[in-house]
């Protein structure tokens, strides 16, 4: 177990990072939108990545329920990602080819963001 | 690629912690980093993932150690173009293959999103560049940086 300085200062590491992810979620909460997801995104890693350079240091906690939120912020960033990338080169020949695809990351990003604020409801954290 | 359990049991203080997560997360982009130069997907994605986890260490610990602001900055840079890469490679798996045209278009930003991913990589490391303070602080990657030519 690493000594007393470096544990406190590895639980208020995390503890600023919680405190940033809670903020997030209950922004995105609020008012979803790509930034707000976004920046769910970003302190939900942040803090799981985190966690992972620190865990000998911190009381253990369970990030079983944040991985599944950071998979699923995933699937609606990368198909808004991709919807947006695609509009940006499709050539206009193809357009009426490309309305299939759309129309798939449309609804997947659609999936996503609803099932993101059901998971969102039950990341809880009892520590640190 | 998994990353790498850190031994901070005998560490000796803040610093000397915070010294032994730089170099392990440092270490790991340093094994990644040739797949700048043969482009591979699988790999660049890997090599991404290193640079986010060395990049978010090294924000945390910017309030005791200022110096690797800029590490830290220019990691970022290049996370962004290799995530504009990965998004590219996404897209193309996922296009159909009626939509040559567009996926030639996207080819072509897939490579513009690598040379970028090049360039950031090898001036990183340039005398007084941003990678000196990390450098500095961990040790490595002294004579990197040279090696990535293909841009």
């Amino acid at each position: 177990m690493p000594d007393d300085r470096i544990a406190e200062w590895a639980l208020g590491l995390v503890k600023a990072d919680v405190h940033a992810f809670k903020r997030a979620r209950a922004r995105f909460l609020r008012q979803p939108s790509a930034k707000r997801l976004h920046d769910l995104r970003t302190t939900a890693r942040r803090l799981r990545l985190l966690h992972e350079d620190l865990r000998e240091a911190v009381p253990p906690f369970s990030l079983k329920r944040l991985r599944r939120l950071i998979d699923l912020t995933g699937e609606a960033r990368d198909a808004a990602v991709m919807r947006e990338a695609l509009r940006e080169a499709l050539d206009v020949r193809e357009r009426r080819a490309a309305r299939g695809l759309l129309h798939a990351l449309r609804q997947r990003e659609r999936i996503a963001l609803n099932r993101i604020a059901r998971a969102l409801e039950s990341v809880r954290f009892s520590h640190p | 690629m998994k990353a790498r359990r850190i031994d901070l049991s005998d560490a000796c203080g803040v610093d000397d912690a915070m010294r032994r997560i730089a170099i392990v997360r440092f270490a790991e982009v340093l094994t990644l980093v040739p797949a700048l130069r043969h482009g591979r997907s699988r790999d660049l994605h890997d090599l991404r993932i290193a640079c986010k986890r060395l990049r978010y260490a090294l924000e945390s610990f910017t309030p005791r150690e200022p110096a690797l602001l800029e590490a830290a900055s220019r990691l970022s840079q290049l996370q962004d173009a290799l995530g504009d890469l990965h998004d590219r490679d996404l897209l193309l798996l996922a296009m159909p293959k009626k939509l040559h045209v567009s996926a030639q278009r996207v080819r072509m930003q897939r490579d513009d999103a690598l040379a970028r991913a090049r360039a950031l990589w090898r001036d990183a490391f340039a005398p007084y560049g941003p990678f000196e303070g990390l450098m500095r602080f961990t040790g490595l990657g002294y004579g990197f940086g040279d090696g990535v030519a293909g841009s």
